[in-house]
C-alpha cells in the first residue's frame, strides 16, 4: 500500500474535522431550549394539545424508596394504560433542586414534583411557576378534609390551592428503654398532653442518665437536642411571626421581641456546655463513633428526631428504645415542634396537564399513599390512614401501640416548618441566624447576645429577599 | 555533471513555492490546533462572555435573566458584608497555605534530592498523599483535629499543651485547613524535585572551586536555578488557594459563624444553592480579577527575583 503524502493527510483530516463540527452544529436539537418568560395559563383547559403525552415525574431516589414509588406508579400505568410515566429519579435536596430547575429552564418541567428539600412548591409559586390545582379538585370532587389541616394551609399560595400533602414527619422523642431501666428511672410517658412532661423534667432525668468516668463522660443523658433554628421553638416561640407559614413569606424578624426564643436557644446550648449531660459536635463524632446515628451508639439515653430515623432504629438489636412525646415547656406553655411535610405540585406548562393531574390526584390516594409513603416509613398524608400505619409498623417495630400512636399523634400537635414552606427562610437562615446560633453552641456568647447582634442582619435580608419576592 | 537550470523559471517560481509552503504551514497549523481552538472558544470563552453578560442580571435559572446592569457589583462592595468575610477567610488562607506549603515542599524535595539508598521509596511515600484527595482526605482530618481525641490534640497532650478546638473554633477553623495543606505537598514536591536534578552539577563543582560551602551553593546556585520553579508553584499554589472549596463544604460548610466561608462556597451557596446565578456570576469575575492582578503582582515582582538562564525574560 502506497505511504499516505502529507498533502493527503491534511486534506483527509480537515474533511473529517469539517464533516464533525457540521454534523455537531446540524444536530443541535429541534426544540431549543426555552426560558419561560411569561407564566402560563392557569386554567386546566389551557392544557396543550399533547394530552396523552408521557407524564415525566421527577422522584427522589436512595434509601431504597424507589421500589416504592415504582410500585405505585406501576399500578397508576395499570389503571391508566393511556398514560404512560416517565420516571426520573434523582438524589434528594440540592441535586433534586438542581435537576428541577434544569428541567423548567430546558423548557421540559417534570408534571410532578415534590422536592424533598429546604425549598418548597412556594418558591416556584412566587416566580409564577406552580400549576393552581382549585378547578381540578373542583372538577373532580377531590376531598380535602382528610389532610392534616395544619398542611392544608401550607398547600395555598396566595389563596390558590398549589400542592397537596404527601407525607408527614412529626418529631419525637427516642430513648433506651434499657439505659432508663440500668438507672432505675421507669419509661415515659405516650401521653401528648401530660404537663408534667416538660423541659424541667428532661433535664432533670438526663442528668441522672449522663455517667462520667473521672472526667470522661461515658453515656450523655441527652443528644443535643435541636442546635438549628427549632432550638428557638422548644419554650413555644418562634423566630418568625405566625402569619409567615400562611403567606409562605418571612416578612418579619420575631426572635429578638420574644424572650422564649433566647430562653429556649440557651436552654438546648446549657445542654452541652453548661449542664454537659449531651455531648459537643466534637465529642458527638467520637461517640457515634462507626454507629448510623447517635442514638444507635447506644451511649445517648434519649434523643429528638423525626420519624425517618425508625427504619435504622428497627435494626437496633443491642438495647430496646421506645418513643415519646416531645417535653413541654416549662410553666404550662404550649409545645411548640415541627412536622417535616413534603407535597405533590405541578409546574405551569407541562405538556400533559390532565395526565399529570391525574397521576398527582393517585400519589396522595389512599390506595397510592399505602405504598408511598406508608409502606417506605413515613405517616401519610391522610389522617384516616393513621391506623394503617400504626399496622405497618407494628410488625416491624417492637413498640407498643401506645408507642406507635404518640407517632401516629404528632402532627396533631406539631406544625409546618418554615424551611420548605416559606421562600426566603432558607438564604436568611444560612446566612444569618444558622452562624448566629453557632456563636451559641460554641459558647462564645449567650443566646440573647448572639439574637441582638445578628437582628438587624436579618431584618436587612428579610426587606431584600422580600423584595426580589415581589419583583 | 552540473545542472543549469533556464534562470527566468527558478527566479519566478521561488516566491511562489515560499507563499504555498507558508500556506501549508499555516493550515497545517490550524488543523491541529483546531480542537484545543474549539474548545477553547465553545467551553472556555463562550462560558465567560456568557457568565459576563449573566453578572449583569438578576438570573435564577428557571425564569429568563432581568438586566440590572451593574446592581450586582454594586450590591457586592457596599451592602454584602459575607463578600469581605469570604475574601477574608481565603486570603488569609492562601497567606497561610501558599508559604507553607512552598517551603515544606522545597524542603523536602532538597532531602528526596540527596543520593542515598532507598530514596525512591521516600519519594513515593511523599507523593502519595496527594495522590488520595477529596471526601477520605476531609474524613480523615476531621479524626485528626478532634478536639477531643484527634491524633493532633492527643500528641499536644502529651507534651502538656491543651490544643485548640481547630474545627470547632471561630479563631482556629482557618489555621486548621491551612495545616491541613501540607497534606498537598506531593505535587509542588515533584516539581522541586524536577527542577533540582536538571541543576547543572558543573555549576556546584564551579561553586566549590571558588570557595563556596554548603549554604553559598544553596544561596548562590540552587536558589537562583529554582526560581522559575518557585514562582511558578507560587502562582499554581495562589490559585489553587483562591478557589479551595471541596474542605471546606465537606468538614464546616463554612462554620462555625461563617468562620470558613471560604470565596469558593459562597460563590457556590448563592450559585447552587440559593440559584442566584446571575450575582454568583458577578461574584465569578471579582475571583477572576483578584487572581489576575495578584498573579500580574507576583509575575511583576519576578524580574528582581527569578533568574533565567536563556537571559531576562519581561
Amino acid at each position: 500500500m502506497a505511504p499516505i503524502s502529507r498533502r493527503l493527510f491534511i486534506k483527509s483530516g480537515a474533511t473529517l474535522v469539517g464533516a464533525g463540527v457540521l454534523a455537531a452544529c446540524s444536530a443541535a436539537p429541534s426544540a431549543p431550549a426555552s426560558q419561560p418568560t411569561a407564566a402560563p395559563a392557569d386554567a386546566p383547559t389551557a392544557a396543550p394539545a399533547a394530552a396523552g403525552a408521557p407524564v415525566p415525574a421527577l422522584l427522589r431516589s436512595g434509601d431504597g424508596e424507589e421500589n416504592f414509588f415504582n410500585q405505585a406508579i406501576d399500578l397508576f400505568e395499570k389503571q391508566n394504560p393511556n398514560t404512560k410515566i416517565n420516571r426520573v429519579f434523582v438524589p434528594g435536596g440540592a441535586d433534586y433542586n438542581t435537576k428541577l430547575d434544569l428541567m423548567i429552564a430546558a423548557g421540559d418541567p417534570p408534571a410532578i414534583y415534590a422536592p424533598f428539600s429546604d425549598r418548597g412548591y412556594r418558591y416556584y409559586a412566587s416566580k409564577g411557576l406552580s400549576q393552581p390545582l382549585d378547578e381540578f379538585v373542583a372538577r373532580d370532587k377531590v376531598d380535602l378534609t382528610d389532610f392534616l389541616p395544619d398542611s392544608m394551609k401550607g398547600c395555598r399560595w396566595q389563596g390558590k390551592l398549589s400542592a397537596l400533602p404527601l407525607d408527614l414527619w412529626p418529631h419525637v422523642l427516642f430513648y433506651n428503654k434499657t439505659l432508663f431501666k440500668e438507672a432505675g428511672v421507669p419509661n415515659l410517658t405516650t401521653d401528648w398532653n401530660d404537663a408534667s412532661w416538660n423541659t424541667d423534667a428532661y433535664l432533670e432525668l438526663a442528668r441522672k442518665l449522663t455517667k462520667k468516668t473521672g472526667e470522661q463522660v461515658t453515656q450523655y443523658g441527652s443528644d443535643a437536642y435541636f442546635n438549628y433554628w427549632a432550638s428557638g421553638w422548644i419554650f413555644g416561640g418562634d423566630f418568625l411571626p405566625a402569619d409567615t407559614y400562611e403567606t409562605g413569606i418571612v416578612s418579619e424578624f420575631a426572635g429578638d421581641t420574644d424572650p422564649r426564643v433566647a430562653a429556649s436557644v440557651q436552654w438546648a446550648a446549657d445542654l452541652m456546655l453548661k449542664e454537659k449531660v449531651a455531648p459537643t459536635p466534637a465529642q458527638a463524632q467520637q461517640v457515634q463513633a462507626g454507629a448510623p446515628s447517635l442514638f444507635m451508639s447506644g451511649k445517648v439515653a434519649m434523643s429528638i428526631g423525626n420519624i425517618g430515623s425508625l427504619s435504622n432504629f428497627s435494626k437496633i438489636d443491642a438495647f430496646e428504645w421506645g418513643v415519646a412525646p416531645p417535653p413541654n415547656p416549662p410553666a404550662g406553655e404550649k409545645r411548640h415542634m415541627h412536622v417535616w411535610i413534603d407535597f405533590w405540585s405541578m409546574i405551569k406548562g407541562v405538556k400533559n396537564l390532565d395526565g399529570a393531574w391525574a397521576l398527582l390526584k393517585f400519589m396522595v390516594s389512599p390506595e397510592a399513599q399505602q405504598i408511598y409513603p406508608m409502606a417506605y416509613g413515613p405517616l401519610s398524608s391522610r389522617l384516616s390512614l393513621g391506623q394503617d400505619w400504626l399496622k405497618i409498623q407494628k410488625s416491624r417495630l417492637k413498640l407498643s401501640d401506645a408507642e406507635i400512636n404518640v407517632m401516629v399523634d404528632g402532627p396533631k400537635y406539631e406544625q409546618i416548618d418554615p424551611e420548605n414552606w416559606t421562600v426566603n427562610f432558607s438564604p436568611i437562615n444560612s446566612q444569618a441566624l444558622q452562624p448566629a446560633l453557632d456563636k451559641v453552641w460554641l459558647g462564645d456568647m449567650s443566646a440573647a447576645d448572639a439574637i441582638k447582634e445578628a437582628a438587624p442582619n436579618i431584618r436587612k435580608l428579610i426587606k431584600e429577599t422580600k423584595a426580589a419576592i415581589s419583583g | 555533471m552540473s545542472v543549469t537550470l533556464p534562470p527566468r523559471t527558478a527566479e519566478h517560481s521561488r516566491p511562489r513555492r515560499r507563499n504555498r509552503l507558508l500556506m501549508r504551514e499555516y493550515l497545517a497549523f490550524y488543523l491541529f490546533a483546531s480542537p484545543w481552538l474549539i474548545g477553547l472558544v465553545f467551553f472556555t470563552i463562550g462560558p465567560m462572555v456568557s457568565s459576563l453578560f449573566l453578572s449583569m442580571t438578576d438570573y435564577a435559572v428557571i425564569v429568563a435573566p432581568k438586566w440590572i446592569g451593574f446592581d450586582n457589583y454594586v450590591h457586592m462592595f457596599t451592602d454584602d458584608d459575607l463578600v469581605w468575610q469570604s475574601l477574608k477567610v481565603t486570603l488569609s488562607y492562601s497567606l497561610g497555605a501558599v508559604p507553607l506549603t512552598l517551603i515544606i515542599s522545597f524542603i523536602v524535595a532538597l532531602l528526596m534530592n540527596q543520593r542515598i539508598r532507598g530514596v525512591k521509596i521516600f519519594r513515593t511515600i511523599y507523593y502519595l498523599p496527594a495522590v488520595i484527595s477529596g471526601v477520605p482526605v476531609a474524613l480523615l482530618w476531621m479524626w485528626i483535629l478532634n478536639p477531643d481525641f484527634g491524633m493532633l490534640n492527643n500528641a499536644l497532650r502529651g507534651i502538656g499543651i491543651e490544643g485548640p478546638k481547630w474545627l470547632f473554633s471561630t479563631t482556629w477553623v482557618v489555621p486548621s485547613f491551612v495545616l491541613m495543606s501540607i497534606w498537598g505537598i506531593g505535587v509542588p514536591m515533584v516539581t522541586f524535585l524536577a527542577g533540582l536534578q536538571g541543576i547543572p552539577v558543573h555549576l556546584y563543582e564551579a561553586a566549590e572551586i571558588d570557595g563556596a560551602g554548603m549554604w553559598s551553593k544553596f544561596r548562590h546556585v540552587t536558589m537562583p536555578m529554582m526560581s522559575p520553579i518557585i514562582l511558578f508553584n507560587i502562582i499554581a499554589g495562589l490559585i489553587d488557594s483562591f478557589q479551595t472549596f471541596t474542605p471546606a463544604f465537606l468538614m464546616t460548610n463554612g462554620g462555625p459563624a461563617n468562620a470558613s466561608l471560604f470565596y469558593g462556597l459562597y460563590l457556590y451557596n448563592n450559585a447552587f444553592k440559593w440559584f442566584k446565578m446571575g450575582y454568583a456570576s458577578a461574584l465569578a469575575w471579582l475571583m477572576f480579577a483578584i487572581i489576575l492582578i495578584l498573579t500580574g503582582l507576583v509575575f511583576r515582582s519576578s524580574i528582581r527575583w527569578v533568574y533565567y538562564e536563556g537571559g531576562i525574560r519581561r
